[in-house]
């Protein structure tokens, strides 16, 4: 396999009941080259998955020129792996995240309002079902996610930690997919950004910053033109930067003037910012983002939604 | 004649509304000192001269725009300032971007389209708003 440019693929994204689609490789810790581990119409054993499962120092990767042809299967195959009960909760996280990256990726560059908010619509869904399944924890997904800052990472992990965190508070159904796709799309504010802005290394400047707080309104001003987004949508787009004290951005806010959703937007929004890596620096561990957080609550953040959180999130820093 | 009429029944419209806005301290200071043409720097990168003034003027959300929950029909709010291409005013409730209001003035009626809000205090929110028509009341 010398030569061939790899990317890596979770093994989640495997399963005993389907082929994956490509040819798919392993690396052993330490070793240089990859060798075949299935090929395109293969099936993974259920012993091989379990052996993935059990050891860290097994990476899987598929050729770069397939990554097309990976995500294409993950989207074909998708509900056929969601409605299957044998499918456990961690694989199906894992897979809808994949997906969700390589859709709002595209969506993203292709960069049309209409055709963004129609296709987190559905996602939306997905991620809020997934949500309500008692067998994913917290912890869990933050292990599944992938932690890199794109936009589109970014967009996908805020979408699944707000429902996670909606539906602990009660939210279910309908209001939870609005919520999901409420975090899928609260930073679409960004693609009117300068990427050298957005992904500058290191500290901005005054100009720069003032370009970046921009965000929340040219969201609000994208969405209000197209009939499927709804309020609450347009209100976690225009409200995660707002502050309990009434010192965020853009209105200066506080409190109750905050809608429900946005506040538990802009929780999960800090946390999944601090928990992944930045040009600048890599990500903060799940007890150190805790401390962070918890220095500045009452200040930032609803007290009972942050809280509330910290429950889900720290059931890993117990085990 | 036309003018007489609007212009009363701006006094009287007016006048059947409450005044909810609660200015602060440095807006009264404003509307006691500010004179000439507004302050700006580099960053605000304004289109146009903005010259402060102060005057009442009706609300209006035009019928079949989009509304917030809560949102007044028709309110009192403070003009703060004018410029060619906008209009700054202070009213009681928050004001959403791309919503459309009517101002309308003693002597003229303003289209326009909400750019941005900042709260300012309880009760008082400044609103940016741009012009995209007016008609002028005329003085009989
Ligand atoms: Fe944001």
């Amino acid at each position: 396999m010398l030569g061939i440019p790899l990317i890596p693929i979770s093994h989640l994204t495997l399963s005993s009941l389907f082929p994956v689609g490509t040819d798919v490789y392993l690396r052993p810790k330490g070793t240089k080259d990859a060798i075949l581990f299935l090929a395109a119409d293969q099936i993974a054993t259920e012993e091989a998955l379990e052996l993935l499962a059990a050891s860290k120092d097994i990476k899987l990767f598929i050729s770069q020129k397939e990554s097309q042809k990976f995500q294409k299967h993950l989207r074909d195959n998708f509900d056929l792996w969601f409605e299957n009960a044998a499918v456990p909760a961690k694989n199906k996280a894992a897979m809808l995240s994949e997906v969700i990256r390589n859709v709002l990726s595209d969506e993203f560059t292709r960069n049309d309002t209409h055709s963004i908010v129609d296709a987190t619509k559905q996602l939306g869904v997905h991620v809020a079902r997934l949500a309500t399944e008692k067998s994913l924890t917290g912890a869990e997904l933050c292990q599944i996610l992938h932690h890199d800052y794109g936009t589109f990472t970014h967009s996908g992990n805020v979408a699944f930690y707000c429902s996670l965190l909606a539906a602990e508070l009660g939210y279910v159904n309908e209001e939870l997919a609005e919520i999901a796709t409420g975090g899928l799309l609260h930073d679409i504010g960004k693609l009117d950004i300068d990427e050298r802005v957005l992904n500058k290394p290191g500290m901005l400047d005054e100009f720069e910053f003032r370009i970046i707080k921009e965000h929340p309104l040219g969201g609000f001003r994208r969405l209000t033109k197209v009939n499927e987004a709804t309020q609450v949508q347009l209100l976690m787009t225009y409200e995660h930067h707002e502050r309990i004290d009434g010192k965020g951005y853009p209105v200066g806010i506080g409190g109750n003037e905050i809608h429900i959703a946005s506040r538990i937007c802009s929780v999960v929004d800090v946390f999944e910012a601090m928990t992944s890596n930045r040009p600048y620096r890599g990500a903060l561990s799940l007890k150190q983002t805790l401390a962070i957080m918890t220095e500045s609550v009452t200040q930032a953040f609803d007290k009972e939604v942050f809280e509330c959180w910290e429950t889900i999130v720290s059931s890993r820093l117990g085990s | 004649m036309l003018g007489n009429d609007r212009q009363q029944s701006f006094g009287q419209l007016i006048a059947s509304l409450e005044m909810r806005i609660q200015l602060t301290e440095s807006l009264l200071e404003f509307f006691e000192s500010e004179r000439g043409v507004a302050r700006t720097n580099l960053f605000e990168l304004r289109a146009s001269t903005r010259f402060p003034c102060y005057g009442e003027c009706i609300t209006r959300v035009v019928d079949g725009a989009f509304r917030m929950p809560g949102q007044e029909l028709e309110s009192r709010a403070i003009i703060q300032n004018l410029s060619r291409k906008g209009v700054g005013i202070i009213t009681h409730q928050q004001w959403y971007p791309e919503q459309t209001l009517e101002v309308q003035m003693p002597s003229a009626t303003l289209s326009t389209r909400v750019a941005r809000t900042r709260k300012l205090g309880p009760f008082c929110f400044e609103v940016g708003l741009i012009i995209a028509g007016h008609e002028i009341i005329e003085e009989s």
